[in-house]
């Protein structure tokens, strides 16, 4: 009896923090974007399912021309190399070209327009994803059965879930790191700070506003990458995505590393506790979680900027 | 002994279906001789009401301009993996009818798409009945939104075609005295009441269930109407848990690991599109149905996008007898049906809604065809409303029927288990019951209905 209820709260902590891990790479991004740049892109919520998608092609292409002949150690190193390199690096390519053409412009305009804008965006990325990957589910699980499952007493938990939260608590220290420990990084926060000021010691502050857009789009990607094999992607995922991105903006406050980390561990824990415990709260559950951080802290737990 | 029956009412076989050795291995069933509920549906002859009056009647002038039909079915969002292959479904059968000049050979049908993914559906409605005057609304997957537009359409007089949703409070509550409105697919009633008397009569080692249902009026529809079924029938099963997840919805984990907690013998879901091929996927890779028998009652569409999750053995349906393959290619038209669909778009019609946009077409077009014949005249839209009454017709699920004073066509329930082949997954063992023994008469509700099982 003690056994089940250790092994069910493990699962409930597993999935809150594979749900987190998600949250964080998809909103950290569209934190730090809105934090230095003063850009509210809903657009960045689309980055994670075009992750997916394209990582779903990878796959399939990948295990149609090879199937099982490399073997698991071959083939895992292909799917990891593909879901975690590849994929975020051609996606933020995409973004980058993107930023140039349709976000650019954007940049001086009012937080409204910018939003009415962005949103205008989603639905043609999505619209662009229904193109290219057809408007039925896409799911590549190859790389998620691969690694297979562990028991637990009366369950079973699948690995990918564990490597998704191992893999983004990495890319969360390395985030930290840069911008707590390096040169570029205290700069990066010091322009969330105050642009201006950066700008007249000399600093090249619109090349640093493309390297975090590109940090952001590619920690999407990833996200959507991860995410993948244990679910299938169909149109509709980003507008999703964008509300549960903008749970995070205001529940961890406006451009900090440490309120998107905590605000997606606060979501995906309360997420699933909730979902399992009180189900009937599923959908309200992050919405009122937002109402309560906004009425205590309207600029979110860690957020020093106006909302 | 009880016998197998196909719905053009032709003995399939003898006995029980073959499901002994799944639920034996799943250690479910209690030894043969079970009976399936399977009957006779007694049909009447009738496999094109068009003909009706043929010869005797007709001469009169059909309308020059062709026929405008507002085709309305989610071609965006997770419900798109069902609703593209109905609006393909219903291009196709429009082409068709087209090609052989249109209603009675000469009244071309002009078919417009639109997206039931929008927020205000009643507006859209409005609109395509009074400004852009529609012959014929033609639509509706979403339960939702066909309870909220079906007052609507009897208060414009505005001819409705429901074609697939199900839930059964649309004629029980929100429009109990139709005259406009029709629905030419069957009821959650065939679904939900079929998986109970499954449990009643195949599956009787089942000892406790649980359900998983989509949070709206679809998926609380069928989880009501299954437990009334389950007290109903006297059906010695403990209800151990219900869930009611969002709708749309992409994480499921955590109502799988409750799932995996009360481990119930059998799961009763209605989930379906995106959502069931979430689900499925993820209950996979948590292995809920290691020792649960899941039954999918209107999923069975989903196997055509994830093939490689359908593990062999989960009990799917179809609401009602469609599906491409398996042991149901029983008629021509299926047959015809499923072949100029593969052509036509590359793939075989798994969505159960490419089946419903067939009937729902052919249902308005055999009545107009046959009020013409009938009275030598193009029918109003009242005549139309009297000529859809009662119609019954031939299609590629077998014979669809409308029992007289029903607005509400009546289908067998069925229910397979995934069987997964080299190249796709085929449905075995398939258990019909009979439609009598699962949708409610006309002059009862579905729920009054089940009360007096």
């Amino acid at each position: 009896m003690v056994q089940q209820f250790i092994s069910e709260q493990l699962v409930i902590i597993l999935n809150g923090l594979s749900g987190a891990a998600t949250l964080f790479l998809l909103g950290t991004g569209m934190s730090l974007i809105y934090g230095m740049l003063n850009f509210l892109n809903l657009a960045h919520a689309a980055f994670l399912p075009l992750g997916a998608y394209l990582g779903a092609s990878l796959i399939h292409a990948t295990v149609g021309a090879v199937g099982g002949t490399l073997g698991f150690v071959g083939l895992f190193v292909v799917f990891f190399v593909l879901l975690l390199v590849v994929v975020p690096v051609t996606v933020s390519a995409i973004g980058l070209a993107m930023e140039q053409t349709a976000f650019k412009p954007l940049y001086g305009l009012e937080d409204d327009y910018q939003l009415l804008a962005t949103f205008g965006v989603i639905l043609m990325m999505e619209d662009a994803m229904k193109f290219i990957w057809g408007g039925q589910p896409v799911s590549a699980t190859a790389p998620a059965n691969l690694l297979g499952s562990f028991s637990l007493p009366g369950r079973t938990y699948p690995w990918w879930s564990v490597l998704t939260i191992l893999v983004t608590v990495l890319v969360a220290a390395t985030l930290y790191y840069f911008f707590e420990e390096t040169r570029l990084g205290k700069i990066t926060l010091a322009m969330a700070e105050d642009d201006e000021a950066v700008s007249f010691t000399g600093i090249d502050t619109r090349s640093i506003h493309l390297k975090v857009f590109v940090i952001g789009i590619a920690l999407a990607a990833l996200g959507g990458a991860l995410y993948l094999p244990l679910a299938s992607m169909t149109t509709g995922l980003a507008l999703e995505f964008v509300i549960l991105a903008f749970a995070v903006l205001v529940i961890g406050g406006l451009g900090s590393l440490k309120g998107a980390i905590t605000a997606s561990l606060i979501i995906g824990m309360v997420q699933a506790y909730g979902s399992y415990y009180v189900p009937v709260l599923e959908l309200a559950i992050v919405f009122l979680l937002m109402a309560a951080v906004m009425l205590v802290k309207p600029t979110g737990l860690f957020g020093e900027i106006e909302a | 002994m009880a016998s197998s029956f196909d719905p053009d009412g032709e003995i399939v076989k003898s006995g029980v279906p073959n499901i002994r050795e799944k639920v034996g291995r799943r250690r479910f069933m209690k030894g043969a001789g079970t009976a399936t509920v399977a009957a006779s549906m007694g049909l009447a002859g009738c496999s094109n009401p068009a003909k009706q009056g043929g010869g005797s009647a007709g001469g009169g002038e059909i309308p020059s301009e062709p026929l405008r039909m507002a085709c309305i079915g989610f071609t965006s969002g997770p419900a798109s993996v069902f609703g593209t292959p109905m609006m393909q479904s219903a291009r196709m059968v429009v082409d068709r009818i087209n090609q052989e000049g249109g209603i009675l050979g000469e009244r071309e049908i002009e078919m417009e798409e639109f997206d039931e993914n929008v927020d205000e559906i009643v507006q859209q409605y409005r609109r395509l009945a009074t400004q852009e005057d529609f012959d014929v609304i033609v639509g509706y997957i979403s339960s939702a939104n066909v309870l909220s537009i079906a007052p609507i359409a009897e208060e414009l007089g505005q001819p409705t075609v429901v074609w697939d949703t199900g839930t059964t409070d649309l004629f029980d509550k929100a429009n109990k005295d139709p005259q406009y409105v029709f629905r030419t697919c069957a009821s959650s009633s065939t679904d939900a009441i079929g998986a109970a008397r499954l449990l009643q009569t195949a599956l009787t080692d089942v000892e406790t269930v649980a359900g998983v249902n989509q949070d709206y009026a679809f998926g609380r529809n069928n989880w009501d109407l299954f437990t009334q079924a389950i007290e109903s029938l006297g059906i010695d099963v403990e209800i151990v848990d219900s869930r009611f997840t969002p709708f749309p919805n992409d994480d499921y984990s955590s109502t799988i690991s409750a799932l995996n907690s009360t481990n119930p013998d059998f799961i009763y879901s209605s989930h379906w599109g995106g959502d069931a091929v979430n689900f499925i996927t993820q209950a996979n890779s948590q292995g809920l149905f290691d020792d649960t028998l899941p039954c999918f009652t209107a999923g069975s569409h989903v196997i055509g996008n994830i093939p490689d999750e359908i593990p062999e053995g989960i009990i799917f349906g179809a609401r009602g007898p469609h599906y491409p393959f398996g042991t149901q290619q029983w008629n021509s038209l299926h047959e015809q049906f499923v072949e100029n669909y593969q052509s036509e778009y590359g793939e075989p019609p798994y969505a159960h809604g490419a089946f419903h946009a067939w009937q729902a077409i052919w249902a308005y077009v055999y009545s107009i065809e046959r009020a013409y014949n009938l009275s030598g005249q193009y029918p109003t839209k009242d005549q139309w409303v009297k000529s859809m009454e009662g119609i019954g017709f031939n299609s590629p699920s077998g014979f669809v029927n409308m029992p007289q004073g029903s607005h509400n066509v009546v289908e067998p329930s069925f229910y397979g288990f995934s069987d997964p082949q080299e190249d796709r997954v085929d449905l075995r063992d398939t258990v019909w019951i009979a439609p009598e023994h699962v949708n409610p008469p006309p002059s009862m509700t579905t729920s009054e209905w089940i009360s007096s099982l």
